[in-house]
């Protein structure tokens, strides 16, 4: 019944049928230009975007004791050879701890990457 | 990696509970670093030589036919908008042509219709300047009918008055003398 | 047994190899699972596109989503001139996801909650970065550590503390997916561990009291799924952001 009744209408209404052809080419134009337009880019974009935000948080959580690990351990080396106990450990450890947090605002994007200063200005 | 300075441990740590945190077990750094170098470079020559080409070549054929597929569809869309501006133009050509032979034919029957008019109006003039000319004739007629009379008139007239007929010349002249005036 | 939650760490040695020295390099528990881990990725990946199918299967478009992901990670990251690393982050990545999932399947063992593995990968990386960096820009490469501006006085400082933070990447690196995979799997254990421990200590009463740590079991196994998944992209991601140390976009 349905169909009988838009057949009905179909037919009653050529006019319609010709503004309704140049609607549907007019549509499937848009289609064609968004489906040209390389579709992988945008979508991938936004779905790594969160998984960009996890990671992001991920990084933090060890970069500010690598720092620290990584002070330390060179001050102890240090302290050891030279003799200099506690002092190397001491001045690493706070040098390690600036790095740490160093590391920490870049992983968070508040200081930019290292890499930056490679660009030519 | 070829750290395998950290051994020499006595102790036999796969077995029993001794010998401290398992991750910290030195002595079971070399054997797991032997094994992840050849695991990684066996997975990595695997991987850059025959498993990513082959995931990238399906990909990108997919990618080539869609491709293909799309610019196939937007030339047939070209194609169905060329059809339209062609049908549309059509459309356009037989509606000028229709007004067109329209136009003509209005033309043509106006024109008829004059040319007509104008024979009948000239079938009019020739009946017209007819009557004028047998009305002209008629009146010569009548002209001389009435000079006629008017000679005869004053023939007996001037009978009377002198008794004498005067002669036809001179009636004829002073008639027409007359007339003119 | 399962009361124990280092257990599952321990390296069991099934057979000695071979010796270097003093060393012995066996075949162990760590091993075996590594060659699974290789096996499994290039089953996966060739099984996946066996068909070569326009339209993908299941498995295929797994293992094309695995490529895409990766090569969008890369791409978006280290710039199109990264992508010559691709194979490699793609290695790194399906290794370290495949062994962390491997973990969580259980009576089985987690390569990647030994320091050592997520060492020795991290300074794989760390070196391939200081390599490549060196060799694309030579001493060039050492400007990352010279930050513009800075007054000379303070400048060695700031250098030195500039290094340190570069020299802390391969810790950090390491230290984060060793923590992650050893605390999720630690924690897990000592959660079974508690149902086991009720359920002998109280009876019947304890089993049903068990439903509570069973429930939390299954809650953290979702999140340590996600964990694994979370680790491994994370590893590959850094390692892209310290490639494009070495390669720097926009030439």
């Amino acid at each position: 019944m349905a169909d009988g009744k838009r057949g009905d209408r179909d037919h009653n209404n050529p006019p319609d049928d010709e503004a309704a052809l140049s609607a549907r080419l007019e549509r499937l134009g848009e289609r064609i230009a968004t489906a040209n337009r390389h579709p992988e880019q945008d979508d991938d974009v936004r779905s790594n975007a969160k998984a960009s935000a996890y990671a992001r948080g991920f990084r933090m959580s060890t970069e500010l004791v690598a720092g620290v690990l990584v002070g330390g351990g060179l001050g102890w080396l240090l302290d050891r050879w030279l003799g200099i106990s506690p002092w190397g450990l001491i001045l690493f450890l706070l040098l390690g701890f600036a790095a740490g947090v160093l590391n920490v605002m870049r992983a968070a994007g508040v200081v930019s990457e290292q890499s930056e200063r490679l660009k030519p200005k | 990696m070829a750290e395998q300075q950290h051994t020499t441990s006595t102790e036999h740590p796969a077995e029993g509970g001794h010998g401290g945190f398992p991750p910290f077990q030195s002595n079971t750094y070399a054997s797991q670093l032997v094994w992840l170098a050849i695991a990684f470079v066996l997975l990595f020559v695997l991987m850059s030589k025959w498993a990513l080409p082959r995931v990238g070549s399906v990909i990108e054929n997919r990618q080539k036919r869609i491709d293909g597929d799309i610019a196939e569809a937007g030339k047939l869309k070209e194609q169905s908008d060329a059809a339209v501006a062609a049908y549309e133009k059509a459309l356009a050509d037989a509606r000028a042509n229709a007004q067109a032979i329209a136009n003509e034919t209005r033309d043509k029957q106006a024109a008829e219709a004059e040319t007509r008019r104008k024979a009948l109006e000239d079938e009019l003039n020739v009946k017209l300047s007819d009557a004028e000319k047998t009305i002209a004739a008629t009146k010569q007629a009548a002209m001389s009918n009435v000079r006629g009379i008017a000679e005869d008139a004053t023939r007996a007239i001037v009978e009377r008055l002198i008794g004498k007929a005067p002669s036809d010349q001179a009636v004829t002249t002073a008639v027409a003398d007359a007339l003119k005036r | 047994m399962a009361a124990d939650p280092i257990h599952q760490f321990r390296i069991v040695e099934f057979f000695p190899v071979a010796h270097i020295g003093k060393t012995e390099i066996a075949f162990t528990n760590s091993a075996l699972f590594m060659l699974a881990a290789v096996v499994i990725i290039t089953a996966f990946l060739i099984i996946g596109t066996a068909k070569k199918g326009l339209v993908p299967t299941r498995l295929q478009s797994a293992a094309e989503l695995s490529y895409e992901f990766v090569a969008t990670t890369v791409r978006s990251t280290a710039g199109s001139e990264g992508m010559k690393f691709f194979p490699f982050v793609f290695t790194l990545f399906m290794f370290v996801l495949t062994l962390n999932f491997i973990g969580l399947v259980p009576y089985t063992f987690t390569v990647t909650s030994h320091i050592i593995v997520t060492a020795a990968l991290a300074i794989m990386v760390f070196l391939t970065v200081l390599l490549y960096g060196l060799y694309r820009h030579g001493f060039h490469f050492f400007n990352l550590f010279v930050p513009k501006g800075v007054p000379i006085a303070i400048l060695p400082l700031i250098v030195f503390i500039e290094v340190l933070s570069f020299v802390s990447r391969p810790i950090s690196h390491s230290v984060r997916l060793f923590a992650n995979m050893l605390a999720g799997h630690i924690t897990l254990q000592v959660f079974a561990g508690f149902i086991i421990l009720m359920g002998s200590a109280m009876g019947a009463i304890g089993w049903i009291g068990g439903i509570l740590p069973f429930g939390m079991i299954v809650i953290l196994m979702a999140l340590e799924t996600l964990v694994a998944f979370l680790q491994a992209y994370v590893f590959a991601i850094l390692t892209c952001i310290y490639l494009n140390d070495a390669i720097h976009p926009g030439h």
